[in-house]
């Protein structure tokens, strides 16, 4: 019980506090009078971020809208092309499969965020300088190979049995894709789609060298008033709150299947 | 037909002689034993660790598999999972019904229990169907009428495709298709239980079946015969490959052809082999555009030997290389332990603990930007840990960020905060698959508490954990993020690491090649690790 105590204070510390100056009915410089509860708990700040009132708030929703894009080409890609090259190594074995799985994550020999310097040149190079688009091949690019690798584990708990008697009756390997592969992994497929989801959508890095301020997306302009202490910070502080919504929302509409995975590989033992 | 690669399979020239051979020539049997004999030792050697992934623990073996076979186990039935014959072979036979012969047990004959993942060049196995079920013996049960006709309809199908085009077709049986030897496909060509049939080879190894006369292989008519051939019934069963070579050149759309790249030459034709490389197409465009690409680009940047003088001159790099050992080192390891901790804490089954997990996941939920900048400015003056320690303890907080160990501290703290979350659902995932019998066995044996977790789940768990904490210090070295927002680099750049570093050469001084170079410069401590990390990813596949 005081474990659970703990963890939840330990949670949620960093987060009550986003509320707290969240509901801070002051805009301008935050005075922090060492409160441990708002005195005087106000919306204003919501209404600011909402009604993009506030200084570096103007383009929110556009940003918002941005990182919504990012987010969802970034989860679309990651499945679909991490879902076939899986398909094609694993249920397929493809001769030397072995060897792309172990290329892929190769990727991950050098960390993100040294290649920045490279990826802000080939992006020009490439003419997707100040593109969205840029972001999300960086993203994809760095979230496919777990992706394959947490498919390939996941189907490895499926029998081939499956895929011949689809064989038998026919099915050419498309058919097999997507009649039998793609139902069958569905929660891996989640829980691929949530962490490619949660990469993109949290990147503070990598939107903020591949794109100007007119693309940008929120998590980078949260991000920058770091350093300026004359932001509305209930404002900005609403706005991180009201960022954080949809990745909690899709966390809760797939939770049936990440559980799933967690509890499939449970009953299978 | 011989010598042709047919399913990557190579037919061996000496098992054609037994093609021309009639049932009671013992001599030329005698002539093909030898080689068959030595496939039978390798086999028997496979055959061990066949029978050790057949008796493990696991599910119980099914009555009926997905095609309609029947498993039949033959020796004495143990636990419904396990089965043994006298000299402890295992003795499931996989019984599709084809009134062929009847079975005689304990003739200590080699079986495959489920049809495992065995490459198709491996002749030595057990009698082959022939018609693409590679490993699974001859199938005769008396006992299932029932599979007649779905077994029936299948054979037939399969005769008629493997014979289309053959020499047969003129003297065409009723259903226009022949077998290999001339006569008809269809049932009506199928010798009845126990009665030797050389005729009809679309049935499945009916005559290989009746060159195992004497060999062992039990046949009503020659009862007699078994004890003493049981020596060499190990090696005899081969000769039910004699029809196979032929069969097998047919094309069957069974499965995807081919078992792996064991056998060395492609193992996918056609159509499979277009998709399957459609398939792999799009990462691989990914992984050159994007990945080698801005690699090569790196690695020829950072090639500068003066780079690296001029970084070691720097009044930021050393420090900056040992904050990264720290933030490394400590954070990665205080992390792994804690989520090891807190997977055992978790896997209790109260409600209130999966509403704990569910609020402990939000942390990994949260964009890295906004909660470190909420970590940041709830460290300021009168900020909310201020707020605390003046509530609970009466004092004043330090000015945190002024100080060089204070600010690497509250990084590795917010970044234990972030990523924790993740590896503890990892870790309770890997529990989760445990399966609680060795639990039950370690508590009938006594382990309690803390002798449960060292000496259960700990171990299992060992090769996870390796795994992982190399994996999260590959991660943590390039965490950009959480140093940045949380102290900024600290008072005059001194909580730097090697991540924000790089950032900062390159886009606040204007040198990128110097940022490139002091990024590219942990590199002769990633690679081992990365490289680590994949053997033992390879060599460890199903256990992550």
């Amino acid at each position: 019980m005081a474990l659970g105590a703990v963890i939840l204070i330990w949670s949620l510390a960093p987060i009550y506090n986003m509320f707290l100056i969240a509901l801070d009915p002051e805009e301008g410089e935050i005075e922090f009078d060492g409160n441990l509860w708002p005195p005087e708990p106000s919306l204003e700040g919501f209404r600011a971020v909402v009604m993009q009132q506030a200084r570096y708030l103007e383009n929110f929703w556009q940003q918002f809208g941005n990182s919504l894009f990012i987010g969802l080409m970034t989860m679309a890609l990651t499945v679909l092309i991490g879902s076939m090259a899986s398909f094609a190594v694993s249920r397929m074995r493809l001769t030397k499969g072995s060897l792309l799985t172990n290329t892929a994550l190769l990727t991950y020999a050098i960390p993100a965020s040294f290649l920045i310097v490279p990826y802000f040149r080939i992006m020009h190079s490439y003419g997707l300088s100040d593109n969205l688009w840029a972001v999300i091949a960086a993203q994809v690019t760095f979230a496919t190979p777990f992706a394959i690798l947490i498919l390939q584990l996941y189907a490895s708990l499926i029998p081939f049995e499956l895929d011949d008697s689809a064989r038998v009756d026919g099915a050419s390997a498309a058919q097999v894709y997507l009649r039998i592969y793609l139902p069958l992994m569905t929660p891996a497929l989640a829980v691929v789609a949530v962490y490619a989801l949660m990469l993109a959508w949290n990147d503070y890095l990598y939107p903020a060298v591949l794109l100007a301020v007119r693309n940008m997306t929120v998590a980078v302009t949260q991000g920058q008033l770091f350093s300026d202490t004359d932001a509305a910070w209930n404002a900005m502080m609403a706005a991180a709150i009201i960022y954080v919504l949809p990745p909690i929302a899709l966390l809760v509409a797939l939770r049936r299947y990440v559980v799933a995975s967690l509890t499939m590989t449970g009953a299978e033992a | 037909m011989i010598g042709e690669p047919v399913f990557g399979v190579i037919a061996d020239p000496s098992l054609a002689t037994i093609l021309d051979e009639k049932d009671d020539d013992r001599e030329g049997r005698d002539a093909v034993a030898r080689p068959l004999a030595q496939r039978a030792d390798q086999d028997h050697r496979r055959e061990i660790s066949t029978r050790d992934r057949f008796n493990s623990v696991g599910p119980k073996r099914a009555a009926t598999d997905a095609i309609g076979n029947r498993n039949l186990c033959l020796g004495e039935e143990i636990d419904g999972r396990n089965c043994r014959s006298g000299d402890d072979q295992p003795l499931v036979l996989k019984i599709p019904d084809l009134h062929v012969a009847k079975p005689i047990a304990g003739a200590g004959n080699h079986i495959r229990g489920e049809r495992e993942q065995k490459p198709l060049s491996d002749f030595s196995g057990p009698l082959f169907n022939g018609l693409g079920e590679p490993g699974t013996l001859l199938k005769f049960d008396p006992q299932a009428p029932q599979q007649h006709n779905r077994r029936r309809k299948f054979d037939n199908a399969v005769c008629a495709k493997r014979n289309q085009g053959k020499v047969a077709r003129e003297n065409a049986g009723a259903d226009g298709y022949r077998g290999l030897d001339g006569h008809p496909c269809g049932r009506e060509s199928f010798q009845p239980e126990g009665v030797a049939n050389e005729t009809n080879s679309c049935s499945i190894g009916i005559k290989g079946h009746h060159q195992l006369l004497g060999s062992g292989w039990p046949v009503v008519k020659e009862s007699g015969d078994q004890p003493e051939s049981v020596p060499e019934s190990q090696g005899d069963e081969k000769p039910g490959m004699s029809s196979t070579p032929q069969l097998l050149a047919v094309e069957t759309p069974v499965s995807f052809k081919g078992r792996g790249d064991r056998t060395g030459t492609a193992n996918l034709r056609g159509a499979d082999l277009r998709w399957a490389i459609a398939f792999v197409l799009p990462y691989a465009a990914v992984f050159f555009v994007f990945v080698v690409y801005p690699f090569g680009y790196a690695l020829w940047t950072a090639s500068k030997p003066s780079l690296y003088a001029d970084l070691i001159a720097d009044r930021l790099y050393l420090p900056a290389l040992l904050n990264t050992l720290l933030f490394v080192g400590l954070g990665v390891n205080v992390k792994m332990f804690l989520a090891l901790l807190l997977s055992g804490f978790f896997m209790r089954r109260r409600w209130w603990i999966k509403v704990l997990l569910s609020i402990f996941i939000v942390p990994w939920v949260i964009a890295a930007a906004q909660a470190c900048v909420s970590f940041h400015w709830m460290l300021q003056q009168e900020g909310l840990v201020d707020g605390i320690l003046s509530t609970l303890f009466g004092i004043d907080g330090p000015i945190w960020f002024n100080d060089r160990w204070l600010g690497i501290g509250w990084n590795i703290i917010a970044y234990i905060w972030k990523w924790m979350p993740f590896w503890t659902v990892i870790f309770l995932a890997a529990r989760m698959r445990i399966p609680r019998e060795i639990y039950d066995a370690a508590e009938v044996d006594g382990a309690t508490g803390i002798r449960h977790f060292i000496h259960v789940t700990f171990p299992l768990l060992a090769n996870l954990y390796l795994l992982c904490t190399l994996l999260s210090t590959l991660w943590t070295v390039g965490d950009f993020t959480t140093v940045y927002l949380v102290s900024g680099g600290g008072p005059a750049g001194a909580t730097n690491v090697l991540a924000t570093l790089g950032f900062h050469y390159a886009f606040d001084e204007s040198k990128p090649a110097l940022g490139v170079a002091a990024a590219m410069s942990s590199l002769p401590a990633l690679i081992p690790i990365a490289i680590v990390l994949v053997r033992r990813v390879q060599t460890s596949e199903a256990h992550l």
